[in-house]
């Protein structure tokens, strides 16, 4: 769910800090010359500058004037000033840096080498002249160098990539929050309708936005309301018929029932007739209400954990108690026993109608087994109803399940029922992720083995 | 002669009806819309009330809460074939029992008989021929004589329907009892093929008594056969 985000939010943000930091980066590692760098001859100046007042000094005060004066410009750490003579010795008794003495020995009076830059340390000299004609050269050795520079500025460094990640973290994760939250509303809208609930809509909570997101978030309302009102000519047509279509039919059951009483045993044969007629009338709707039932409700949220022996179990007595009327009967085997998860209505009527359609085609006298079994490593519940009655012609048993299919039998005319019931079973048990398959047995009958997923106990 | 209101909106269905229930000894008085037909169940002294799910204005339910708020007049629903959740409703509000319409008119007088019978027989009880009585299994109490079940002391709401199932199951009160033993004396009819409605009493009661102290369930389905009250654990027994 917050992965577009996490991925919108922690792309840009990676994009931003890497290039903050390949320009950090960028400034650490290139060679000193490719930086700008203070002007060499700043520093020579003032390397000469500093020689010039050595010289007066020494003209005026001697040694120990110009001990004192490298002394005063002396900063420890930082700045350090050698003064040597025109053989490159150095005229004062304290120790002097390597640096400064390898200065000097390349110092040539007549072409001056420029201020050396490296990344430990600075190293400029100047050159003066004394009142005797003796000339001087002064080395200044700044410690740290350019690297100290970066040195200095490595906390920076380090407050700037904050500087620049925390505006770009709070940017980015406006960006995403802005790019996803309307996916999200829609996605719960989406998931809402898919759960039957059609009156969900995203508009309200996109607000003014005017965007693509937002265009997509208006048309699945518009697709949204559409549904709505389509399921809703849907149920409301359901009902109708339910009503309309029964209602005829029920003041038709009273008024036969008065009929028969008033005209006494003599017509007893047609009104059996009506009412036969009346009662497959009332399957018909019966079975058309549920086909529909089957496509609104079939993957609805309406799901439960379903014992299905104990379903199959309390279908088959069912059964039993309706076969026991024409001498048949309904047993029966082993029934394994395992959860499945789905509508129970719908399972129960999808079974049902096995059940029914085989003690219907079942030879007198027979009775239909039903069986329950699981079968292990596949999660799959097998339900198989066996008849004893004449079977179906091996290519039209896939036929079976069409709608309104009939095998050509004179008994089929007379048993009412649309036609619908094998077709309503297929449709409940493929809703429920399974299949319906019909062969004929061995022996002789007909076998329908419904495979459906057993939810596992976990 | 039995004094018997049809609330349905379909006038002919109502006048055949009444035809039709005549000679078997019923007066019938026909309500075409729900609120008048509420008002007449509660103040007309009949006894019974046959009350259609689909009706206009005051739908069958509202109706028969309306009823159920004020008077305990067996009421007899009509639901609309195949909608299993009308059925469950209406039983879930204190329906006593339902018809599936369009309904075969014998089976109606039979289920006018039965539910007549059995509300006779509470009544002649509460008149003092059956002796009054109560069961008490674990945290229940039962009282024949008042007609109320408490837990703990305290009443819970049951419908006549619930209220027979039950005193039948503490009855029996560890012992498996039979669907169509529970039929007949909840129902005071037999179970006919594919006629869940005492699974869904029982599915009601066990809502309204809620869970054992220790969590488990009251009523336990035995497979195939029946219900069964189980006896609470001894530590539960109470004294």
């Amino acid at each position: 769910m917050r992965t577009l985000f996490l991925k919108i939010f922690g792309w840009f943000w990676l994009a931003t800090a890497l290039v903050a930091s390949t320009l950090i980066v960028a400034t650490w590692t290139l060679p000193a010359a490719a930086l700008p760098q203070p002007p060499h001859s700043y520093i020579e100046e003032s390397a000469d500058a500093l020689a010039e007042t050595a010289a007066i000094t020494y003209d005026r005060d001697g040694r120990d004037g110009l001990r004192a004066y490298v002394a005063r410009i002396d900063r420890p750490g930082r700045l350090h000033a050698f003064v040597f003579d025109g053989d490159g010795n150095s005229m004062l008794d304290a120790e002097v840096l390597p640096e400064a003495a390898s200065f000097a020995s390349r110092y040539s009076f007549d072409h001056p080498p420029r201020a050396q830059f490296s990344p430990t340390e600075i190293v400029a000299g100047g050159a003066a002249t004394l009142a005797d004609g003796r000339r001087i050269l002064l080395v200044t050795v700044s410690e740290g160098g350019h690297a100290s520079a970066i040195r200095d500025n490595l906390f920076g460094v380090f407050v700037r990539l904050r500087v620049v990640l925390v505006p770009s973290g709070l940017v980015c994760f406006a960006l995403a929050r802005y790019l996803t939250a309307p996916i999200v509303k829609l996605r719960r809208a989406t998931r809402q309708v898919a759960d039957g609930e059609f009156s969900a809509r995203v508009g309200p909570s996109i607000g003014r936005r005017k965007d693509e997101l937002a265009d997509l978030a208006r048309d699945f309302d518009v697709m949204a309301g559409r549904i709505e009102g389509l399921v809703g000519t849907q149920q409301a047509v359901r009902r109708g018929i339910s009503h309309e279509l029964r209602s005829p039919l029920a003041r038709l059951g009273v008024a036969l029932a008065i009929a028969r009483r008033e005209a006494g045993p003599g017509a007893d044969e047609a009104h059996d007739r009506i009412g036969r007629e009346a009662e497959r009338l009332n399957g018909m709707i019966d079975q058309l209400l549920m086909i529909a039932r089957v496509e609104s409700e079939g993957d609805g949220a309406d799901r439960t954990r379903i014992d299905l022996a104990a379903l199959v179990e309390s279908v088959a007595a069912d059964g039993e108690f309706e076969a026991r009327a024409s001498n048949r009967s309904v047993a029966c085997g082993p029934l394994a026993s395992c959860e499945i998860r789905g509508n129970e209505r719908l399972l129960r009527s999808a079974i049902e109608n096995v059940v029914r359609n085989a003690v219907h085609y079942t030879a007198e006298g027979t009775a239909v087994a039903v069986d329950l079994r699981v079968v292990p490593g596949e999660g799959r519940a097998l339900v198989i109803v066996r008849d004893h009655g004449e079977g179906v012609p091996e290519n039209l048993l896939s036929e079976l399940f069409r709608p309104f299919y009939r095998v050509e039998d004179a008994r089929d005319r007379r048993s009412g029922g649309a036609g619908l019931g094998l077709a309503i079973t297929e449709r409940a048990i493929r809703m429920h992720g399974g299949t319906v398959r019909a062969a004929n047995a061995d022996g002789g009958g007909l076998a329908i083995e419904i495979s459906l997923p057993v939810e596992s106990d976990r | 002669m039995h004094r018997i209101l049809i609330v349905d909106d379909d006038t002919e269905l109502c006048e055949l009806v009444a035809e039709y229930l005549k000679p078997d000894g019923f007066d019938v008085t026909a309500v075409h819309d729900g609120a008048k037909g509420a008002e007449s169940a509660v103040s007309g002294g009949y006894s019974l009330v046959i009350l259609d799910v689909m009706l206009p204005g005051l739908n069958g339910f509202d109706a028969l809460r309306a009823i159920r708020a004020q008077s305990s007049i067996p009421v007899l629903m009509l639901t609309a074939r195949g909608e299993d959740i009308d059925r469950i409703v209406g039983l879930e509000i204190g329906a006593d029992d339902y018809l599936p319409k369009p309904f075969n008119p014998r089976e109606l007088v039979a289920r006018i008989r039965a539910i007549l019978r059995r509300t006779e027989a509470t009544e002649t009880g509460v008149a003092g021929a059956k002796p009054r009585d109560t069961v008490t299994v674990g945290d229940l109490m039962l009282d024949t004589g008042t007609r109320t079940v408490y837990r703990d002391g305290a009443a819970i709401d049951l419908t006549t329907v619930e209220f027979d199932l039950l005193e039948a199951l503490l009855r029996a009160a560890g012992t498996v009892v039979a669907r169509e033993d529970l039929a007949q004396s909840a129902l005071g009819r037999e179970l006919s093929p594919f006629d869940r409605s005492i699974d869904q009493h029982v599915s009601n009661l066990r809502r309204k008594l809620g869970a054992r102290p220790d969590g488990l369930d009251r009523i336990k389905s035995v497979r195939g056969t029946g219900y069964m009250f189980l006896l609470p654990s001894l530590s539960d027994e109470p004294g």
